[in-house]
């Protein structure tokens, strides 16, 4: 009889402490919505999302769109970023640790663990009390289930979630995309400001090519992260074919791959024979590839292009007799950047109607003008 | 009595020897299939003079028929030749109708060797950049080979100990592997994958030299053993009151295996199937007897690879399409009908 008491006794304390957390749950959660003052935007997957106004405290999900994160909030972005995963340190090193040294409480910025290898850590997120997660709208091509997962979490603990697009269609959505930004930090006339910037450079270089008559240049883009023996993928009507098409050039992968990325033979690339062929390259680890970035020399770009241009039947290419053969920063396809490839390109496919374009010099323009840091290494290269 | 049976010796060896001429006219035709197509579209009598005359042609044909073409051609012929091998010998020493050349681990190990110099830039030998993966691949499946090895010669050489050995091996280098693909970022994953999937369009006139020496090598050491591997598929006991000792020709065995098998994985990467396959149909075909088991399951490897090395250039011409995916896809049709054909059990 004893025994039975206390347990119903233990049972109901606990059925007490149990409801007593569940109102004052309520209670605090209702209290915050009053308080602050909210914004409701539309993000690049069409949501409608509504957030704390200004945001102050940024997750970065693909934490290399720090570039234009800190571009559009400029001074003090460093301590808005409160969480984010490893994607810029794993596959942009040299750009983190550019940042880094300028701000080295980065180094200590959380990692929340990212979707392509599901150490997504939802509640590492939450605990980081953060006003919103920014992410990019590729998670749903690459990482589906992880990402519709990770969202699920995100609503449960009522963390809104904004997506950006600087690669799906990059051309039209990096301009939307960073005033979307501009928008839910409250710097909208930075972010206009680079908008602006982004469009004068683009629209000059369409206008130009508007007036270009006659046979396209044949191009062949390859993403060289891995060794020489091996070739990488190269584009369709995608990513950085889609920058090649709108460039002016005639991207000979397009025919084999429509929208897809896959490896070409060798045979059916000297058979085409490009007039045009650019290799992207970064900060890879894999021996042989095609290191390029903003902590590599010219130097070395060009010693780990050599045994490229030394393949196998090379020497018969067009690109190659005629000595046009480049390389561009492999990052670039997929941010704000994209319009100094669309330039580059533009540049390298009539070096005659664009003499007087420096891509280099808009680089430089724009590390100055809106980047907290500034621009060395080598993002753009021609071989020859 | 005596003539009868002398005859229909000489029957049943006339069959086998039917069988031997004409799988190696199946692979002179796709071999000249294989150097005939490709995204290039050159016509037979151009790729003809290119290969006899190779000066009077554009440089760019030369190009694609002496450095992509006739490479690749071969090393699907001689890869074959090598799988096939390495798979007829392994069932036999292992008495299991299941080994391949991969049962023991062989391509998990080499497939971690690669993925490490992949990732990591990791060379275990201090060479070129080029070099790296198929020396990591190599030397990783050596290292996997020689510790079932030492393991199966501690232990007595019984095909339980090896087997089981290889399986553990196996799974070892599997978890490593999906350690490192773990570790590794979204590129380095895709070279990783398309490396496992194998593929021949590396090949140069190097890797193939090398993998055409060591097939000759391998040839007469394997020649100097068909009776005794014959009279091993007897069983251990037989063979051994026959006078075969029976754990010298597993360890032996097991040593050629992994030298024709480390080859082939470091230069093409996994090619699968192959290995377990053209043995069974070399031995459907023409029986236990190693004279003709051997150089049967040789060949049948190198058609199914061939065929295969045609095919993936067909699949969308002038895209890299890993033949490793090829391979099973071509192979098991007609081995399920080999199967089902025959009537009693022949293993």
């Amino acid at each position: 009889m004893r025994n039975k008491l206390t347990t119903f006794s233990i049972l109901a304390i606990t059925l007490i402490v149990f409801l007593t957390f569940l109102v004052s749950g309520c209670i605090t959660n209702g209290s915050t919505d009053d308080q602050a003052k909210t914004i409701t935007v539309t993000d690049m997957e069409e949501r409608s999302v509504t957030l704390k106004y200004p945001v102050e405290r940024f997750v970065l999900m693909d934490s290399t769109c720090t570039a234009e994160f800190s571009s559009v909030y400029g001074e003090g972005f460093d301590s808005k970023i409160v969480g984010w995963d490893n994607y810029l340190r794993e596959n942009s090193g040299d750009m983190y640790e550019k940042y880094v040294e300028k701000f080295p409480a980065m180094a200590e910025i959380p990692d929340v663990g990212s979707l392509d290898d599901n150490t997504f850590n939802a509640e590492k997120v939450i605990a980081l009390n953060p006003d919103v997660v920014i992410m990019p709208n590729w998670e749903f091509m690459w990482n589906g289930e992880a990402t519709k997962e990770a969202l699920a979490r995100m609503d449960q603990a009522g963390i809104p979630v904004v997506f950006l697009d600087f690669y799906m269609e990059p051309l039209e959505n990096s301009t939307k995309s960073i005033q979307l930004l501009g928008k839910i930090t409250g710097k909208e006339q930075r972010a206009q400001d680079i908008v602006d910037y982004y469009e004068e450079k683009v629209n000059s270089v369409y206008s130009r090519l508007e007036k270009i008559q006659g046979k396209k240049p044949t191009v062949y883009v390859e993403c060289a992260y891995n060794g020489p023996e091996t070739y990488g993928i190269s584009y369709g009507d995608v990513a950085w074919g889609d920058i090649v098409k709108k460039a002016g050039g005639d991207n000979i992968a397009e025919p084999v791959l429509l929208n897809k990325s896959k490896a070409l033979s060798a045979e059916y690339l000297v058979n085409q024979s490009p007039d045009i062929i650019i290799l992207t390259g970064r900060n890879w680890s894999t021996p042989g590839s095609l290191r390029m970035g903003y902590t590599f020399t010219s130097n070395v770009t060009k010693s780990t292009m050599t045994p490229f241009i030394n393949r196998p039947g090379w020497d018969t290419i067009n690109a190659v007799e005629k000595r046009k053969v480049y390389g561009i920063y492999h990052g670039y396809c997929s941010d704000v950047f994209n319009f100094v490839a669309l330039e580059t390109f533009a540049k390298w496919f009539y070096p005659e109607e664009f003499k007087d374009v420096d891509p280099v010099d808009t680089l430089k323009e724009y590390h100055r003008k809106f980047m907290p840091i500034d621009y060395s290494g080598t993002l753009v290269y021609s071989y020859y | 009595m005596n003539v009868k049976t002398k005859e229909a010796y000489k029957k049943m060896t006339g069959r086998k020897y039917l069988f031997l001429l004409s799988i190696s006219v199946a692979i002179f035709l796709t071999f000249i299939l294989d150097i005939m197509t490709g995204p290039a579209s050159l016509s037979v009598r151009e790729v003809i003079s290119t290969i006899f005359f190779p000066a009077y042609s554009e440089r760019s044909v030369q190009v694609i028929v002496w450095t992509f073409r006739l490479p690749v051609a071969l090393m699907a012929v001689v890869t074959g030749i090598t799988l096939g091998l390495a798979g007829a010998n392994m069932q036999t020493i292992l008495d299991n109708p299941l080994a391949s050349p991969y049962t023991l681990g062989i391509s998990a190990a080499a497939g971690f060797g690669a993925a490490l110099a992949i990732v990591f830039g990791v060379g275990v030998l201090p060479f070129a950049d080029t070099l790296f993966v198929p020396i990591n691949a190599f030397v990783f499946s050596l290292i996997s080979c020689m510790a079932i090895y030492s393991i199966a010669r501690f232990k007595r050489a019984t095909s339980e100990t090896i087997v089981l050995t290889g399986i553990a091996v196996l799974f070892l280098f599997d978890s490593l592997l999906a350690l490192l693909e773990y570790t590794a970022n979204p590129e380095q994953v895709q070279a990783i994958v398309f490396w496992l999937f194998g593929s021949l369009t590396k090949t140069t006139w190097t890797t193939l030299g090398i993998t055409v020496g060591i097939v000759l090598m391998v040839i007469p050491l394997l020649a100097m053993d068909v009776w005794k591997l014959t009279a091993l598929r007897l069983g251990d006991d037989k063979a051994k009151s026959l006078g075969v000792n029976v754990e010298k020709m597993r360890l032996k065995g097991l040593i050629l295996v992994s030298i024709l098998t480390s080859t082939a994985v470091a230069f093409v990467g996994t090619i699968g199937f192959i290995g377990l396959v053209a043995p069974h149909i070399a031995r459907m075909l023409v029986g236990e007897d190693h004279r003709y088991f051997l150089p049967f399951s040789a060949l049948s490897g190198a058609f199914i690879l061939s065929t295969a090395s045609v095919l993936s250039k067909a699949v969308v011409p002038g895209i890299v399409f890993p033949i490793g995916i090829l391979t099973s896809l071509i192979g098991i049709p007609f081995f399920v009908w080999l199967l089902l054909s025959k009537k009693r059990g022949y293993w």
